[in-house]
């Protein structure tokens, strides 16, 4: 075990809380058997606060109900170091700002994957964090943080400034993404009249241009963002496949398929791996919604 | 106990491992585990654990012997958790070896098929495993096994 002063603090490794890969997790009943399992995502709270979502009453919560102690491994995405994390159980919370915020993301994964009836969000349970320290001494490289962005934005918004129409606007802003921030893929949908779905107006970097493509406002990852005002990261497309075709085979298995509905297609790179959704809005209402997409490494480090 | 034949099958495949023990106070531990060798006749199965990276999981061991060994599909998310107790742990063997190099090959081919890039599964596994010093293996009797698949009926008895 490395020693107290090795100590991190939990915002220096926020990438660990992106769901990006899984966090291997171990309890233990009041007998003394110990329980191991993945956790998708750990969310972080606070500086000594983090936040594990309750779907199903698994033996993980049996466990902290009666003893209260968790231990957690994190891993950075960016490094793979690794973080052993030390946890107490301190409450669970049904609803406010938290809560919201857990189940704004749960929603629209498993309304992307027509599992809303699956996965619904019945808490959030919050634990004090006891101790956080590296497994290993971390990588020395880590990636530089935000140099020249102010900079990039201000190129960005001249850039803009000087476009004399929508189109070209639209046009420049996914070009300029791409020259100025490195977002490859990007594509804008607009709310059509009746206000019920989104519609593709523009597309960059991709082999179709996807102009046309639409969302029903409210459903799956983009249209859940809309529909919330929130923006929306997916941190690890390929891993949400499989996890979605494991649920779906089990509730097959086990005779509830019933209780799936149909997955919806996502726009843009049949094989993206990342996605961030942002809201568009003036004066408070949705104009659409800006969508960038990765097909190489996760968006991890995208803000 | 009888072991499920998918267990058997998936344990020579690239499979992300955890192991779970406890201490005296009944505080948790977990770590990785590499190398995954199911012995079906003695209702065992063996796994790997790097001295430097598994915190107080071999203390635990020697204090209480009780242990749980998750064993997940990386391109399925198929998973089993075995219980039961740590009845021997011992240095590696060249056959350990074999294995652990052998279980590297699979999960970093598996991982990277799911999204994880290849530098980053090769480092997971080589600061855990290459660079250690000392390896233990860790023979489990099986008590129990459960369906540990994501979803309603994970936790389920087999």
């Amino acid at each position: 075990m490395a020693p107290a002063s090795d100590q991190v603090r939990l915002h220096d490794i926020a990438s660990c809380f992106e769901g990006v890969l899984p966090s291997p997790i171990s309890t233990c009943s009041k007998e003394g058997v110990p329980n191991t399992t993945y956790l998708s995502i750990v969310h972080l709270v606070d500086e000594s606060h983090v936040a594990l979502s309750v779907q199903f009453f698994n033996k993980t919560r049996l466990n902290i109900l009666e003893n209260p102690r968790a231990q957690v491994i994190l891993v950075a995405p960016e490094t793979t170091d690794q973080y052993r994390m030390e946890l107490e159980f301190e409450r669970t919370e049904t609803a406010g700002a938290l809560f919201e915020r857990v189940r704004v993301k749960l929603d629209a994964v498993a309304s992307q994957s027509g599992m809303q009836d699956v996965f619904r969000l019945r808490g959030v349970d919050v634990y004090r964090v006891i101790a956080c320290r590296p497994i290993v001494r971390p990588q020395a490289a880590r990636m530089d943080a935000d140099t020249g962005l102010v900079a990039a934005v201000a190129q960005f918004m001249g850039r803009l400034a000087v476009c004399g129409d929508l189109d070209t606007l639209l046009a420049t802003a996914l070009e300029q993404l791409e020259a100025l921030f490195g977002h490859a893929q990007s594509f804008v949908m607009v709310r059509d009249e009746s206000g019920k779905r989104l519609y593709t107006v523009a597309s960059h970097g991709f082999a179709e241009s996807g102009v046309g493509s639409e969302v029903v406002i409210g459903e799956g990852l983009i249209g859940t963002a809309a529909a919330r005002g929130n923006p929306l990261r997916t941190t690890n497309f390929a891993r949400e496949r499989v996890l979605s075709r494991a649920v779906r085979e089990e509730l097959t298995r086990i005779g509830d398929a019933g209780r799936l509905a149909r997955e919806i297609p996502l726009p843009g790179l049949a094989n993206a791996k990342s996605q961030l959704a942002i809201p568009l809005d003036s004066r408070g209402e949705l104009l659409g919604v800006l969508c960038l997409q990765n097909d190489a490494a996760p968006l991890s480090r995208t803000r | 106990m009888l072991l499920p034949d998918d267990l058997l099958r998936m344990a020579d495949t690239g499979v992300i491992v955890i192991v779970g023990t406890r201490d005296a106070d009944g505080l948790p531990e977990v770590s990785r585990g590499w190398g995954v060798r199911v012995l079906p006749e003695c209702g065992a199965l063996e796994i790997c654990v790097s001295s430097h990276v598994c915190g107080r999981t071999l203390d635990n061991l020697a204090n209480n012997q009780q242990i749980a060994v998750t064993i997940t599909s990386p391109s399925s998310y198929r998973s089993f958790q075995v219980k039961g107790r740590a009845i021997e742990t011992r240095s590696i063997a060249p056959l350990d070896l074999e294995l652990i190099t052998r279980h590297q090959r699979a999960f970093t081919d598996e991982v990277v098929a799911v999204g994880m890039p290849e530098p980053s599964a090769v480092r997971l596994f080589s600061i855990e495993m290459e660079d250690a010093p000392e390896i233990t293996n860790i023979r489990v009797l099986v008590e129990s096994v459960f369906n540990q698949t994501p979803g309603p009926g994970a936790g389920s008895r087999l």
